[in-house]
């Protein structure tokens, strides 16, 4: 099957679209579809999938068994948001930051990850001094994920991937962001640039990993 | 008691929606989509909450009408788009100053025009100050109830348009409250949850 991630929009733009939607919009390995058109179909002749911080989580708990089974074969799910239905097998509801103050808000890179290639990521922190715009709490890691940034003094798993063994054959892998939508975040112009670059690779199975 | 929240799933209505701190404000949720299902005139209130998909609430646009012009009350919050599904709203987006309170003697410009209303007997103008995404033109003889540094209406009554009520505000509490940012958007809905239960809920 050709690489193709299916974008799942939600939000509604009235008027002006956001640029990034745009930039989409003109790549042929990416098809948007609004989640009120999803079907059984579209999840199958997906190979990635990317959802945003707006998706419908109970519309999306009805896909429950079309995206496990889409994992089962190899297919990278990219989710930004608090999960607040596990909408797979193995996944918790979000645990918000209960530590007050700066501290409580600190990111820390555990892992080098191919969604972070070429980006300085000491930059998520802060923006004009202001701590928590990245991510203010964690999705639960399910057994088997790697920590990729942590949050606060515990260093809670904020960004965590879970390649999903599957009896040998090809694993299907989960990019799990609790926070804003990550394809708009990163800073500077280039920066947020090479990051969305970053995870369509990533989404479309394009890294060493 | 009878008030109706539509419910479009995203997390941050969950966490408002159904979780314990506000559940018990909501007697009935629907999707969008069940609309065309529920008899609106079983309702006192009918909620639609922030960044609700426009797409989803226009095509019963005709049913909130109808709901509106038997004396029915529906409130609406920020970035829904409102002016798309309700009558005579006319709004403007103004830029968002996320950043007004770096300035310690900076203020947002948030004013309560009527203080003598009985919602701010629930909330002051501290809890309706976090950002702003723009103000509307309102229509003549609705009671406006707080304004934006220039003066622009961003939270108001409109009883003249249809034969109920219509409580429209540009503020969106509920994506900030159900994203754990921004504490004035819990002291928002502190207060105006448990006003629109004693003040709007009534037969």
């Amino acid at each position: 099957m050709k690489p193709k991630i299916l974008y799942i929009q939600t939000h509604y733009y009235h008027g002006k679209q956001p640029k990034f939607l745009k930039e989409l919009k003109k790549r042929k390995d990416i098809i948007i579809i609004w989640q009120s058109d999803l079907t059984s179909d579209s999840i199958k002749n997906a190979t990635g999938i990317i959802t945003t911080m707006h998706l419908d989580q109970l519309g999306m708990l009805s896909f429950s068994s079309e995206l496990e089974a889409f994992l089962n074969r190899g297919g990278r799910w990219f989710f930004n948001g608090h999960m607040m239905r596990p909408l797979v097998f193995g996944l918790q509801n979000y645990i918000p930051i209960k530590e007050s103050g700066k501290q409580g808000l600190a990111l820390t890179p555990l892992a080098d990850h191919p969604i972070f290639k070429g980006i300085d990521r000491s930059k998520f922190g802060e923006s004009k001094g202001v701590a928590g715009f990245y991510g203010r709490g964690h999705n639960p890691m399910p057994r088997g994920a790697t920590a990729i940034t942590g949050i606060g003094t515990k260093k809670n798993p904020l960004d965590w991937d879970w390649s999903i063994s599957n009896s040998g054959q090809k694993s299907g892998r989960i990019f799990s962001h609790a926070g804003n939508t990550l394809l708009s975040v990163a800073g500077d112009k280039e920066a947020t640039k090479q990051l969305r670059e970053n995870i369509f690779s990533w989404t479309l199975s394009k890294d060493n990993l | 008691m009878s008030i109706l929240a539509i419910h479009p799933g995203a997390y941050y209505h969950i966490e408002s929606l159904q979780n314990e701190r506000y559940a018990h404000f909501f007697d009935k949720l629907i999707r969008p989509e069940e609309l065309e299902n529920v008899l609106l005139e079983d309702y006192n209130v009918v909620i639609v909450p922030c960044r609700t998909p426009a797409n989803r609430i226009i095509p019963y646009k005709k049913q909130l009408l109808a709901y509106l012009e038997q004396g029915g009350t529906v409130i609406a919050t920020g970035e829904s788009h409102s002016e798309l599904w309700l009558p005579k709203i006319k709004f403007t987006t103004q830029s968002t100053n996320f950043w007004w309170w770096l300035d310690k003697d900076e203020t947002l410009g948030v004013n309560i025009t009527k203080p003598e209303h009985s919602l701010f007997q629930y909330i002051d103008e501290k809890a309706l100050t976090w950002h702003l995404h723009g103000w509307f033109k309102v229509p003549k003889g609705a009671e406006i109830l707080a304004v934006n540094a220039e003066g622009k209406p961003i939270l108001y009554i409109d009883e003249v348009t249809t034969k109920g009520k219509m409580v429209i505000t540009s503020l969106d509490p509920f994506f900030h409250h159900g994203s754990h940012f921004m504490p004035s958007t819990t002291q928002f809905l502190d207060g105006f949850l448990p006003w629109m239960r004693k003040e709007l809920d009534k037969i």
